[in-house]
């Protein structure tokens, strides 16, 4: 049977890529929809097909035909809307970050925890076919022990400086509390880290970053670079920005057996290039947008791990990790430090 | 100080190790306005095997006695990096112009003194950054300088290099030891091997200041002074971000860099290396180029001894100056305060 999803919000990322993803597969069904504007909610059901539209989050967690909810609202209320879907019995699939303060993110993955509900991340970079494979061929050792490993994605509009403020309804990205002490970071920076956790394997145990925010005169920043210690000792570099029309959106991994490097897969659509150079396997492999794209992968992933019982690929644990992480870059910027993480038992 | 006469700038080389060998006798050879005068090894043997096969007409085991030839105008210094100061002092108090090999000291007072000492003996003092001398790093200079990228907000280099399946770099041995004890190399090893290339390529292609330094590293501690694997966060005054990485246990490095700017960006792979190699491509409004270059292994550093020598002709400065070698020497420094004590570092221009 199709799982019966309701979309907590009806912003710009719903609008353009989790609901038509949901209607782009046979066995997800999108059943309702929130937003606090009940002309926006009714306007977003009638353009995506959803059954109901609510203004009111409780008569939407009432509804049975919801199994689970995808919440797309502003950062900060991510916790809040997570644990009362949890306790009305609803799956949480989770835009990221997951939460913005640490205390957020061990309530939430303790609440879906103790409600028996599966929590899960929006890290849909980890559904892309060639991050896939990168996982699978660190795992296998192909490229022996990695001790380098770049991640770098985000927009930019070639002659716009720092790119322009965000209005209306998208004016909490400009709210350092909605938001959550960082802009690229929260925007990009947190699918990058996970992206390195996922290819890896490993944590980080180190963050040292550096920013153009983090400041009392500019608190939120266009471009950062984060130096990240993992682990089993691979060192790492993240860069991403608002202010990089040109940029190649690539992962390399560098092992002592050899490297894998992308281009063009880093971000959104389901797109680019992986190639393989090592002792035991020399490969190139090219992707194209199909049907399921990284967005339709991740929510039948989510029905999946539902229906086994197990957690999503990306679960709130992955998701608590890179808040942890986000939370050190944004301590590291501040003040010039590198931070160790402690990891937060839950 | 000039030279000699309208010959060719007599060159002595000051140690006859694996650099002089390969990379900078045989570039003298071809560069133009350039000899070999004479070779110095502190062992007499070591020396005179040098001068034969690479045509230097004397070898000393006495550094004063080659700095008192008067067929030498100018010294190359590729001696253990902790000796390149008092070395450089010497030839120039003894008037020789001095090119002296990267990093170019391992302390910031040993980097004043030389800078100073040269200043004050009128001598020209040059740094062996090679990669100034890419094409593909010239042509992208003069882009960014022209400002064909717009303003760069993002740059990246790497020098990396290993062999498969070698988890632990092979230990230095013999004359290469000095690779492998702290305070000779002065403190880091992939760092001072070829971190300090790439720091001083994106100065050169930039055309700025790093003001602030972070690293982290495999190294720098009690138990591993020397790193393998360091990466390093460089903030430029104007703004860039930009991080360069560097290792000996990465042997399929791309050895490349990257410059992002809001009107385009330009790439190249593959030209962080001793050969004048690699492609390099620009993406852009104002123009999309790519242009690969042919390999020539001594590219780099031919045209390295002939600016010099130029420089020293028309008493101007070369291409990576004394003041280039100590401002990598300042964000050197700050990078293994980083990656020691956990902060980033901000560096300022030492008053000189």
């Amino acid at each position: 049977m199709a799982l019966g999803w309701a979309i907590i919000s009806a912003g710009a990322h719903p609008n353009n890529n989790i609901a038509p993803a949901l209607n782009s597969v046979d066995s997800e069904d999108l059943v309702a929809v929130y937003s606090r504007d009940q002309g926006r909610a009714e306007a977003f059901a009638e353009k995506h097909g959803a059954k109901a539209a609510y203004d009111d989050l409780d008569l939407l967690l009432a509804d049975t035909r919801v199994d689970a909810v995808f919440i797309a609202s502003p950062n900060s209320l991510h916790a809040q809307h997570g644990l009362k879907a949890a306790s009305a019995g609803k799956h949480v699939m989770m835009e990221k970050p997951m939460t913005t303060t640490l205390e957020d993110a061990v309530a939430l993955v303790r609440g879906c925890r103790v409600a028996g509900v599966r929590l899960g991340m929006a890290f849909m970079m980890r559904h892309h076919p060639g991050h896939v494979l990168a996982s699978e061929i660190v795992k296998q050792g192909t490229l022996g022990k990695v001790n380098l490993a770049h991640v770098q994605a985000g927009p930019g509009v070639r002659g716009q400086g720092p790119p322009p403020p965000r209005t209306g309804l998208q004016a909490w990205w400009e709210d350092p509390v909605q938001i959550g002490g960082a802009s690229v970071m929260m925007g990009i920076g947190v699918h990058l880290a996970d992206l390195l956790r996922f290819v890896l394997n490993q944590e980080v145990t180190e963050v040292s970053a550096m920013s153009d925010g983090q400041t009392d005169e500019q608190p939120l920043e266009h471009m950062t670079t984060l130096l990240l210690r993992f682990d089993r000792g691979t060192i790492a570099t993240l860069t991403c920005g608002r202010m990089i029309p040109d940029n190649r959106n690539d992962l390399v991994l560098y092992g002592v057996d050899g490297r894998l490097a992308t281009q063009r897969t880093v971000g959104a659509p389901l797109q680019g290039k992986v190639e393989v150079v090592s002792e035991k396997l020399n490969q190139t492999q090219v992707y194209t947008q199909g049907r399921f794209g990284n967005f339709s992968r991740q929510l039948v992933e989510f029905h999946q791990a539902i229906e086994e019982g197990r957690d999503p690929s990306a679960s709130g644990i992955d998701g608590l990790r890179v808040v942890e992480i986000t939370l050190a870059m944004i301590e590291s910027a501040r003040h010039g430090r590198t931070v160790k993480i402690q990891h937060q038992e839950v | 100080m000039i030279r000699r006469s309208n010959l060719a700038l007599g060159w002595g080389i000051v140690s006859t190790g694996l650099h002089p060998e390969n990379k900078i006798a045989p570039a003298i050879a071809k560069a133009a306005g350039s000899e070999l005068a004479a070779v110095y090894s502190r062992d007499p043997v070591r020396a005179k095997a040098f001068a034969e096969k690479h045509g230097a007409g004397a070898a000393y085991h006495d550094l004063d006695a080659l700095l008192s030839d008067p067929q030498v105008d100018a010294v190359f210094i590729a001696s253990p990096n902790s000796l390149h100061a008092q070395q450089g002092i010497q030839a120039a108090r003894a008037g020789k112009h001095v090119l002296v090999e990267k990093p170019m000291t391992t302390t910031l007072e040993d980097g004043v003194a030389l800078v100073r000492a040269c200043r004050d003996q009128g001598v020209t003092l040059g740094v062996g950054f090679e990669l100034r001398h890419h094409p593909g790093h010239i042509f992208s200079r003069q882009q960014v300088a022209q400002g064909a990228l717009g303003s760069i907000t993002v740059a990246q280099a790497q020098w990396g290099f290993g062999v498969r399946a070698q988890e632990i770099p092979a230990p230095r041995t013999g004359l290469r030891s000095w690779w492998m004890q702290p305070e000779m190399i002065g403190g880091a090893a992939a760092i001072m091997g070829t971190g300090v290339h790439a720091v001083d390529l994106l100065r050169f292609l930039l055309g700025r200041e790093v003001t602030e330094v972070a690293a982290i590293t495999d190294g720098q501690r009690q138990d591993q002074p020397l790193e393998t694997v360091a990466a390093v966060s460089l903030r430029f005054d104007q703004g860039t971000i930009a991080t360069i990485c560097c290792g000996r246990t990465l042997p399929d490095s791309k050895n490349d860099f990257a410059l992002y700017g809001i009107n385009g960006r330009i790439t190249g792979t593959k030209t962080l290396w001793e050969a004048q190699q690699g492609r390099v491509e620009m993406v852009s409004d104002a123009a999309n180029f790519t242009q690969a270059y042919s390999g020539e292994y001594l590219g780099n550093f031919v045209a390295q001894m002939e600016d010099f020598s130029r420089a020293v002709d028309e008493d101007r400065e070369p291409a990576a100056t004394g003041v280039d070698g100590l401002r990598v020497v300042e964000i050197t420094l700050a990078a293994l305060q980083s990656a020691r004590e956990g902060h980033s570092v901000k560096v300022k221009p030492t008053p000189l």
